[in-house]
């Protein structure tokens, strides 16, 4: 598996592997209990994904949400500007309050909320964990609050490259602002005024490949924790009508789908399929090299996996076969409702403006979907979920 | 010490790194996060290999900085699992 892992001269510290064998006994402890019932659940998620907007200032060409066949795309014009209120994600902290839910905020872009300074502080009092997706546009101007999250924030920088390619896939210009900005808050960072993590993320694209060893090396020059190259979560037509065909006939009961076609169908940005060998070349390339900070493949794809997955088929990588994230985590939308997935917002079980977390979590609609979501095993769409090889089996 | 323990360790070790001659040239006393230089990932695959290829179960909250201190020392660990989870079996 870890062929294709580039090397790493970053030691583990006393801290990170405390939090690794946590993590590890977290996972292990959830498999033997799905092993024994395989509808178990965490008395309370251990991660909420909180969407704080849908709203995005970028429409960058691989985006599943913004770009021109995005998710987000065909919603009602006061539908896109949702963002959660302020009122309701302090109830969602509140009632997480005991299990102490690490979150994943995104959006959208989440800077972009028009009281985010508020949700960070509301998030600092409540003293989470925090991993903060961002396009970095707006790291300045919000520098205040994102300090006040202290040592347990990991903001996630999407990065798609070097000015080149990320201007060719996220609008000319963004790469001189994000750059600028990761500039300042690294400067914090080293001056001790920042107590957060860095890292990267970089699209795997046509755009990029060719470039991934520069990249890398920028990253290593700029003090990031982490690089993560991301393969695109392209779901080719074949998987997403073979996930139409599995909605159909087992889980049609959770309500209508996404813009009336299942949101699976917006998950369209593929790489060439004739760059493969060039990639394969690449990745073998970067294996051999060693940086002085974290470089990763997500998923961790052989070479022999590499064509299916980037060709959008639903085998999954990785060996994965077991998604723990219904067992331990929610997703919470801009709009206030709850989600079991979090990149498909079919799956609700409920409205945290009405139900409590609890109150959902073990409630009927999500007991019937964990039952449902067991017996299928693992759906074809399930192959590009990240939480999937962050969080499964 | 079983020493077929201590073996069996190395050559899992050998397999994360990636060095398949690294399972004869291992000592006892190397530390695997300091001397070795296992990384997170490494740390994951490895204690993984182990519970698969010992058929234990780990308690991942008992490892920490000095288990890991040497090869030896987390070898006593998996000894000690499965001495204390052999038992359990035996029982039930």
């Amino acid at each position: 598996m870890s062929s294709s892992r580039p090397r790493t001269s970053v030691k583990l510290d006393a801290k990170s592997l405390a939090e690794l064998m946590r993590k590890m006994q977290n996972r292990s402890e959830a498999q033997r209990n799905i092993a024994r019932e395989p509808t178990w659940a965490e008395p309370l998620p251990r991660e909420v994904g909180v969407q704080l907007t849908y709203r995005c200032n970028l429409r960058c060409v691989h985006c599943y949400q913004w770009n021109e066949a995005g998710l987000f795309q065909p919603f009602a014009p006061e539908q896109q500007r949702d963002e959660l209120p302020l009122p309701v994600l302090e109830r969602v902290l509140t009632q997480t309050a005991e299990a102490r839910s690490k979150l994943y905020v995104w959006g959208g872009e989440p800077l972009l909320h028009s009281q985010f300074d508020e949700a960070a502080a509301l998030i600092a009092r409540f003293g989470r964990a925090v991993n903060l997706c961002t396009n970095g546009l707006l790291i300045e101007p919000h520098l205040e609050a994102l300090r006040a999250l202290g040592p347990g924030l990991v903001l996630f920088v999407s990065v798609d490259g070097l000015e080149p390619q990320h201007d060719a896939m996220r609008g000319r210009g963004t790469f001189a602002k994000v750059a600028r900005q990761l500039e300042a808050v690294l400067a914090e960072k080293r001056a001790g005024r920042f107590a957060g993590e860095v890292s990267l993320s970089c699209m795997v694209a046509d755009a990029t490949i060719g470039h991934l060893a520069e990249i890398a090396a920028w990253a290593e020059r700029l003090g990031v924790n982490s690089l993560y190259f991301q393969y695109p979560w392209f779901i080719g037509p074949e998987t997403a009508r073979a996930m139409d065909a599995v909605w159909a006939d087992r889980l049609s009961w959770l309500g209508p789908l996404v813009n009336g076609a299942g949101s699976w169908h917006s998950y369209t940005h593929a790489i060439s399929p004739g760059l493969v060998p060039a990639l394969q070349e690449e990745v073998a390339a970067l294996a051999g090299r060693t940086f002085g900070i974290r470089v990763l493949f997500q998923p961790e794809l052989r070479p022999d996996e590499l064509p299916e997955f980037i060709g959008g088929g639903a085998r999954p990588a990785e060996g994965r076969t077991l998604c723990l994230a219904i067992a331990n985590r929610m997703e919470v939308l801009a709009d206030g409702r709850a989600c079991s997935c979090k990149f498909f917002p079919e799956f609700i079980v409920g409205d945290v403006r009405e139900s409590s977390v609890a109150e959902l979590w073990h409630g009927q609609r999500f007991r019937e979907l964990r039952a449902a979501m067991r017996q299928l095993g693992l759906m074809p769409i399930c192959s590009k979920c990240t939480v999937l090889y962050q969080n499964g089996a | 010490m079983d020493e077929t323990i201590l073996r069996d360790v190395k050559n899992l070790l050998a397999q994360v790194l990636h060095d398949p001659g690294a399972g004869q040239r291992l000592r006892d006393e190397d530390d695997l996060v300091m001397g070795l230089g296992l990384e997170s990932l490494q740390m994951i695959e490895f204690l993984l290999s182990v519970e698969t290829h010992f058929e234990v179960a780990l308690d991942f909250e008992q490892i920490d900085m000095s288990t890991l201190g040497s090869v030896r020392q987390f070898a006593a660990l998996v000894e000690e699992l499965l001495g204390a989870q052999g038992k359990a079996r035996a029982r039930g």
